[in-house]
């Protein structure tokens, strides 16, 4: 296999080298200005260019690990929804359980519920506070309206507040002024069965768009291990609008508003106690659950000076979940205020404040009930931030610190500092320590989760053992200081690329620790397992991104993160369960490698490779590595119309990738598909 | 799945990836789209036709348009094209310049990537002088800057601060505001 490789290397090269000769000026393909200064400024106007990506410009500026996905990745990737475009990014683990679920993570300590990770979609929080995590399958916005995603690894904190521990993923829609006009797209194939987008844009004055959208996508039942019909397939209706208005004082505002309906199907394994005409201790479930929400969030942005600048964002969010374990509902207002401004020539401040309110009403079921049926959490937060030009365009000193108050642990204050140097414009160091917490969820609180049921002399027991997973209202904050190191280069206007080193220190990290058991009835045996904060441990990793263009009809992308994660458990706790999930639950090695290739004639061919070492351990369960690729070819017939084929996952039939801790649903393996999609722009 | 099968795609899949390779030199991109950077610089060029300084600001007529750039980026970079081109009689001189205060003797001022701070000071410095104040970054009209070239569905735009026009005293023609996005200074 090796020297078939070399021997492919080595034609691709031969291949290019002696084709290069034959495309005229080939890195150099542009319309020289005194050419153009013929033309007139409306002829100008309506000139269609290429963009030299500014990205690299503003991100030599930035003082963390940031990595951004834009439109043209996005379209290229043929991937269908946020979390399979987010393997793109280095450093960032993303693992599918089933058709609607995902585990999605930064610097590890992955899972279903993962809980490290700040997720916003225009500056809005998605993440909810009853797991500290996200509803994966309730983001199911066009994939078109994405302007870009950026992915901020390490401790976002300081500027973004809690949860942002291990990093932050920020979705940017497209301006409404970006969108006019029509587009309608359609698509399905073997396992994404079927997917329609509506969109529409209109000027409503001078300076105001609207544009509307309407989306539905569905997925079909996968296959287990087994082979046999999974039972999780997935059907969401979104629909949303966004309005953007400029007013010639420098003012803007934004609305925006966007509403899902879903159903996916989940198959439980579900335990009781036995009954007199029931001996079993558990049964399998397969369910239909299902999801409804809608939000509505505006923002107002006032320009005062280049430097200063005030931003005011409201935002309301409800959502419920159905589901055979438990019923949700929650509301979330959101209130944010920043300020934006230069002080004494060096000093670049950003101050702001905010309030967030969510109240939820969780019913309770025979395997889940909250201590509190109903609860309404206030968070007040403020931070400062100041970037100090130590050497003007060369050095600057980043110092900021975010205080929160929330109704569980009280105070908790989040600081970092960080230096950037930029040498040259080409070359950027940088350097960060911060502090960051992960504040207490709902559930840490308040939750009791009938979690199993063990027959008697399992482990020693002489009557049926119930395993009770209980909250504790004494859950602290778990606890990151994280040291970080980058260094960013632009070689040459066709080659980037990105290092970003980093030591993780976790503290009070979640376990279970083992109750007094208790005589239920004198039939059974009640083993509570309490939420505490008994581990400790540490991460440590490198990730690396380059980009290498080598002609204008080829780009070459490639990451490569490293990770390693090791976990102590304190205070006697013994569970292994827990501690295996954060030290072994995350690929140690992960790569992508994504070619776009311009074909001419209007065909664009993608292929990307990728691929994840093996889970070691996630609920005692290690799941093997895998390499897979996708492939895409796209025909643009004109300027309104492209058709897409795009195959997935085309190396095997099927591979797993994850299975979900704690709430116990079968799994599904990732399955090879292939689809194929119109998109009409008019 | 069998071995043979898993070799059977990995074959198929090199072989793809060889063919679309070799195919690749051969073809043509579709149709060649100028940079944005060009493009501007064309604009720019175009644009000073409809501008007029006030007296003193630009001696005879013959004499030359002196475009200072301060900073990097690319489209500083491109308006070196314009460098020696001539219009309606006077020459235009691109100079590149490293501090705001060497523009005193230039008509119009392209500020690149500079600091977010030194773009402040920018404006601040050329508030009274007769100089126009030309760029792509965000809000730079909105700011306080003249034009600002901004990017919108793939084309060039751009906005014009009147207020700051009328200020530094020069003198937009009405036609050029027509195709213009306008702002004003929110005093």
């Amino acid at each position: 296999m090796n020297n078939i490789i070399v021997l492919l290397v080595a034609l691709v090269f031969w291949c290019c080298e002696a084709g290069a000769g034959d495309t005229p000026a080939n890195n150099q393909e542009d319309v020289a200005v005194s050419d153009l200064t013929k033309l007139s400024l409306e002829a100008l106007m309506d000139i269609e260019v290429t963009s030299a990506s500014r990205k690299p410009q503003r991100l030599a500026n930035t003082a963390a690990a940031v990595f951004v996905i834009n439109q043209d990745d996005i379209r290229r990737s043929g991937a269908t929804n946020i979390p399979d475009l987010l393997r793109m990014a280095p450093g960032v683990q993303v693992a599918r359980i089933d058709s609607s679920k995902w585990a999605v993570s930064i610097r590890g300590i992955n899972g279903r519920y993962s809980n490290k990770l700040l997720v916003l979609k225009d500056g809005r929080s998605i993440y909810t506070p009853l797991f500290s995590g996200v509803y994966w399958e309730t983001q199911d916005t066009p994939l078109e309206d994405i302007e870009r995603i950026e992915v901020i690894r390490g401790p976002g904190a300081a500027m973004w507040g809690s949860n942002a521990v291990n990093g932050v993923i920020n979705i940017i829609t497209k301006n409404a002024s970006d969108t006019r006009g029509g587009l309608a797209s359609a698509g399905g194939g073997s396992f994404e069965r079927d997917f329609e987008t509506v969109r529409y844009g209109t000027r409503l004055g001078e300076e105001s768009d609207l544009s509307v959208h309407a989306k539905h996508s569905g997925r079909g039942n996968g296959l287990n291990s087994g082979g046999g019909d999974a039972h999780d397939a997935w059907d969401i209706f979104t629909g949303g609008f966004r309005l953007d208005a400029q007013s010639s004082a420098g003012d803007t505002l934004s609305l925006l508003g966007s509403y899902y309906n879903g159903s996916f199907n989940e198959t439980y394994t579900l335990y009781h106690l036995p009954g007199e005409n029931d001996p079993t201790y558990s049964w399998i479930q397969p369910t239909t659950s299902r999801d409804n929400g809608g939000n509505l969030m505006g923002r107002w942005h006032r320009t005062l000076t280049y430097t200063d600048s005030l931003s005011l964002q409201i935002s309301y969010d409800h959502y419920q979940r159905r589901m055979i374990v438990l019923d949700e509902s929650r509301d979330t207002v959101d209130l944010d205020f920043q300020h934006r401004f230069a002080w004494g020539g060096r000093n670049d401040l950003i101050w702001g404040a905010g309030y967030r309110f969510s109240h939820d009403n969780l019913g309770a079921t025979p395997f889940i009930s909250f201590n509190a049926p109903s609860k309404g959490t206030n968070l007040f937060s403020a931070f400062l931030h100041d970037e100090i030009s130590l050497v003007p365009a060369k050095l600057a000193l980043i110092l900021g610190s975010r205080f929160e108050h929330n109704d569980y642990t009280g105070l908790e204050i989040q600081p970092n500092g960080r230096l950037i140097w930029t040498p040259t414009p080409q070359h950027t160091f940088w350097g960060a320590v911060s502090r960051a917490v992960r504040t207490p969820s709902r559930g840490d609180n308040d939750i009791v989760y009938r979690y199993r049921t063990l027959p008697p002399g399992a482990v020693g027991n002489p009557l049926p053992l119930r395993l009770e997973i209980d909250g504790n209202t004494g859950f602290a904050s778990e606890t990151i200081i994280a040291y970080e190191s980058g260094y960013r280069a632009e070689l040459s206007h066709h080659i980037t690329m990105d290092i970003a080193l980093f030591y993780n220190d976790y503290t009070r990290l979640r376990v279970l620790s083992i109750g007094e058991p208790s005589l239920l009835a004198g039939t059974s045996i009640s083993q509570p397992m309490l939420l505490t904060n008994n581990m400790h441990g540490h991460t440590y990793g490198y990730e690396a991104s380059a980009t290498w263009s080598p002609f204008d009809w080829w780009r070459l992308q490639s990451t490569y993160g490293y990770l390693c994660s090791i976990m102590y458990l304190d205070n006697g706790s013994t569970d292994e369960t827990n501690r295996k999930n954060a030290a072994d639950g995350t690929p140690r090695h992960q790569f992508s490698l994504r070619s776009g290739f311009d074909l001419g004639h209007h065909f664009e061919f993608d292929i990307w490779l990728r691929g994840a070492d093996r889970v070691g351990s996630i609920d005692n369960v290690s799941i093997p590595g895998y390499v897979t690729t996708d492939v895409r070819l796209s025909w643009k017939a004109g300027k309104k119309l492209e058709l897409s084929l795009t195959g997935q996952n085309l190396l095997k039939a099927r591979h797993p990738e994850y299975i979900p801790e704690m709430i116990n649903t079968s799994p599904s393996e990732v399955p090879r598909t292939l689809y194929g999609k119109v998109t009409w722009k008019f | 799945m069998s071995i043979a099968r898993v070799y059977m795609y990995r074959t198929c899949t090199c072989l793809i990836l060889l063919f679309s390779l070799c195919i690749c030199p051969g073809v043509q991109a579709d149709g060649i789209r100028p940079s944005e950077s060009n493009v501007k610089s064309a604009m720019l060029f175009n644009m000073i036709k409809f501008v007029d300084w006030p007296q003193g600001a630009i001696s005879a007529d013959s004499s030359p348009i002196t475009v200072c750039v301060l900073g990097k980026g690319p489209f500083g970079a491109a308006l070196d094209a314009l460098h020696g081109e001539n219009l309606k009689g006077r020459a235009v001189i691109v100079r590149h310049i490293n501090q705001v205060q060497e523009a005193g003797n230039c008509q119009i001022l392209v500020v690149g990537d500079v600091d977010r701070r030194a773009v402040t000071s920018i404006i601040e410095w050329t508030r009274q002088q007769p100089i126009l104040t030309v760029s792509d970054l965000p809000n730079f009209a909105q700011a306080g800057g003249v034009v600002g070239f901004i990017e919108q569905e793939g084309k060039i735009r751009f906005v014009i601060n009147i207020t700051a026009a009328q200020q530094q005293k020069i003198r937009i023609n009405s036609l050029l505001l027509k195709i213009a996005r306008i702002v004003q200074d929110p005093s």
